[in-house]
């Protein structure tokens, strides 16, 4: 019998995935971390688990990891429920925001480490270290300390380490946050394609990885979980929560620049749907104007509109489109695009154009735009949610 | 740029750092440089003349290596030395061991206020005179009145005469040892392990460290540099033993000198019943040198295997 947590070779690989049910934790001085929680990954996925600083991302995942006691709720990993198990009994690996090398020891012990302790035949440590090497490009490294090694060098020892145990769950907490931007995107690359990897080498490991950025979430997850305050916000694919996001929460955070969303009115004038919002009255599209209608909100017509940068442009010559017209405060070229700053009765807008449309423009120029309100969101002026969503 | 320049430049932008070092420098040279002048007094017949003590010391006729002769010819020579570096070797061993222990056990408590009391509890000894420790002990071990040969008496055992007893007192004097010393170095380690981060601890126990293998992989390897400068510092006096130890806790007992003598008691006495500067300081000299050799060998070993834990 294998040792708990780690795989002899010949052994069946189980299927790995991740059931958290109504998960709370309530810390020792009362504060409550996590109100509730529920989530499923499945084998294989790669998890990203996004949201401010301070929601409980690194609770969630310590939780998962035993490091942190369970205050309600079930966690199971595989068909286990491991609420009561030691961290090493979980079939788990986590790699910390700042790597926590063991100092003392090189890259080969340190990868080496849990083998050893699980006392698995010699042979067997050297060929996992050597193959996690391999993958990691860094068999040059092995014998270095360390503090020998660059930021970048020990964050892949790090994952190394993760890795040589094969895990059904691997756990990231921020891992790329102490890297220069540059390495972060190429490590980001990297980690998906280790994932992809992994998985085709019939390791098909969970990813759970904790973020606050969520340009790294897009880029790397199969799907997002979107958390704010202990609470999921939602879990969907990134495009989806591009697409549709569930609530004002969401919409705001995801997608950059953010998404512009001001306080609306709603009127009903027979069939449509009127949203008042920056001085201006639209009409909804047929379609959205329903589901609103379906969805009426209670409190009245106090609501929030909401309208990403890509969904309005510069305003071509036709001109029967609903529009904004605007002094510009800020231009910001990056070249193939370009990020428009304007003002519309005291509401702040932002509009995504292309480099080459973008033009002349400059602060203080009053420019005019055209929204693809179709493309808009209504969130309900209480909870923020989003009340033109299609219902699934 | 010419070096005068570049001096000048340099004081100047470390002025403050001068200034903050300044104390501890006169320090330095008041009270441990200066007085390093009365060495000459190891190699002078010393005798008290008119004029004070510096016209005495400017008089008193040179005289070789004798102050040293007349130190090493005593027949106790033998005996405080063997006395001085044996148990000197047994609390650097011991001492460290139980400090490492007991900050270990402490670090681990969860409860931090309790953890704080027990710590005082164990540092208090350290701050007791030895004057106090030597007849606290007396209470324990004194022939008639002690607790000891009390709790003896009910046993039905003949009462023992302690302070006649040689042969246990390298036991005593050890155990005293620990109990005075090894709450304050504990606090030392203990404020080391403090300082270790988290996230070593939750990785090795992700990678399936129990608490003991925890020590071992974690807390020792961050406490070794610490362990190190703590045990060359204690090597570096590992030829002056602890005078009030050795002299308050035995009461100067004549009969337990083969095991309690050692070189400061026998220096002491020496110079309380004859009077001579001049051998006390050929004592002084002799243990501060030997001192000086020990720490450079101890520190040209850890050297050899560890270039960066050595201290020079
Ligand atoms: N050991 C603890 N005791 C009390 N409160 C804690 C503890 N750890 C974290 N918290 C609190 O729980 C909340 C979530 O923390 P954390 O999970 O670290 O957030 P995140 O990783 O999303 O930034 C924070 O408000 C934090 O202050
Ligand atoms: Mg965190």
């Amino acid at each position: 019998m294998a040792p708990e947590g780690l795989f002899l070779p010949g052994e069946e690989v189980i299927m790995a995935s991740v059931k958290v049910e109504k998960l709370e934790k309530v810390y020792p001085n009362g504060f409550k971390a996590l109100h509730g929680i529920d989530l499923q990954i499945a084998d294989g996925e790669f998890m990203v688990v996004v949201g401010p600083s301070g929601c409980a991302k690194s609770t969630l995942l310590r939780l998962i990891a035993g490091l942190e006691e369970v205050t309600s709720g079930t966690i199971t990993i595989g068909d286990r429920v491991v609420n009561d198990l030691d961290p090493k009994d979980r079939r788990i690996a986590m790699v910390f925001q700042n790597y926590a090398l063991y100092p003392h020891m090189t890259a080969y012990e340190n990868m080496a480490f849990a083998l050893k302790l699980a006392k698995l035949p010699r042979a067997e440590i050297d060929a996992r270290v050597r193959e996690a090497a391999a993958k990691l490009e860094i068999e040059g490294l092995l014998d270095r300390k360390p503090k020998d090694m660059s930021g970048g060098q020990r964050q892949r020892v790090a994952v190394g380490r993760a890795i040589v145990r094969k895990p059904d769950v691997f756990l990231f907490d921020e891992p790329l946050s102490n890297l220069d931007a540059k390495l972060r995107v190429s490590m980001r690359a990297r980690l998906v394609q280790l994932h992809r990897e992994l998985k085709a080498g019939g390791q098909r490991a969970a990813m759970v990885y904790v973020t606050h950025d969520q340009v790294e979430a897009m880029t790397m997850g199969d799907r997002i979980t979107v958390m704010k305050d202990g609470r999921i916000m939602q879990t969907d694919t990134p495009m989806a929560l591009y697409e549709r996001p569930a609530n004002k929460f969401v919409a705001g955070f995801i997608g950059s620049p953010a998404m512009n969303i001001h306080r609306a009115g709603l009127k009903r004038i027979g069939d449509q749907v009127v949203v008042a919002v920056s001085g201006q009255e639209w009409a909804l599209a047929p379609a959205q104007a329903a589901r609103v209608l379906a969805s009426w909100p209670a409190d009245g017509e106090e609501v929030w509109f909401g309208i990403r940068p890509d969904s309005i442009d510069l305003a071509g010559p036709g001109g029967e489109q609903a529009g904004l017209c605007g002094e510009i405060s800020l231009v910001e070229r990056t070249g193939g695009e370009a990020y428009c700053y304007f003002r519309v009765n005291g509401d702040e807008y932002v509009a995504r154009l292309e480099g080459s449309r973008a033009g002349q423009l400059q602060p203080g120029d009053v420019g005019q735009f055209r929204v693809k309100v179709d493309e808009g969101h209504v969130f309900s002026g209480a909870g923020g949610t989003n009340i033109s969503l299609p219902a699934v | 740029m010419s070096v005068r320049a570049t001096g000048g430049w340099r004081l100047r932008k470390n002025t403050a750092f001068l200034l903050m070092v300044l104390p501890g420098f006169i320090w330095l040279v008041l009270l441990k440089y200066l007085p390093m002048g009365g060495i000459v007094l190891a190699f002078k017949n010393f005798h008290f003349a008119r004029g004070g003590f510096w016209q005495s010391l400017w008089e008193s006729s040179w005289c070789g290596l004798q102050n040293f002769e007349f130190l090493f010819a005593s027949q106790n020579a033998w005996i405080i030395t063997r006395n001085t570096i044996l148990y000197n070797l047994v609390f650097i061993v011991t001492g460290t061991i139980l400090a490492l222990a007991i900050a270990v056990a402490l670090s681990e408590l969860l409860n931090r206020r309790l953890a704080k009391l027990y710590q005082t509890c164990l540092f208090f000894p350290y701050f007791l005179s030895w004057v106090v420790v030597g007849y606290l002990l007396l209470g324990f071990l004194s022939f008639d009145k002690g607790a000891v040969n009390g709790m003896l008496g009910q046993f039905g055992w003949q009462p023992v005469q302690w302070y006649d007893q040689p042969g246990v007192w390298p036991y005593i004097l050890s155990f005293i040892n620990l109990w005075k010393n090894a709450g304050y170095n504990a606090v030392i380690y203990l404020a080391a392990i403090m300082g270790i981060d988290r996230q070593y601890y939750e990785a090795a126990e992700i990678d399936g460290a129990g608490k003991w293998q925890q020590t071992i992989y974690v807390t020792l390897p961050h406490l070794y540099k610490l362990i190190i400068v703590m045990v060359l510092l204690a090597v570096g006096r590992i030829f002056s033993a602890d005078f009030g130890l050795f002299y308050q806790v035995p009461l100067n007992s004549g009969a337990l000198y083969p095991t309690t003598d050692v070189i400061d008691t026998y220096v002491f006495r020496s110079l309380m019943y004859t009077g001579d500067i001049g051998m006390t300081t050929a004592a002084g000299l002799y243990q501060s040198v030997v001192g000086f050799i020990l720490i450079m060998l101890v520190n040209k070993v850890i050297k050899k295997y560890d270039r960066e834990s050595a201290m020079f």
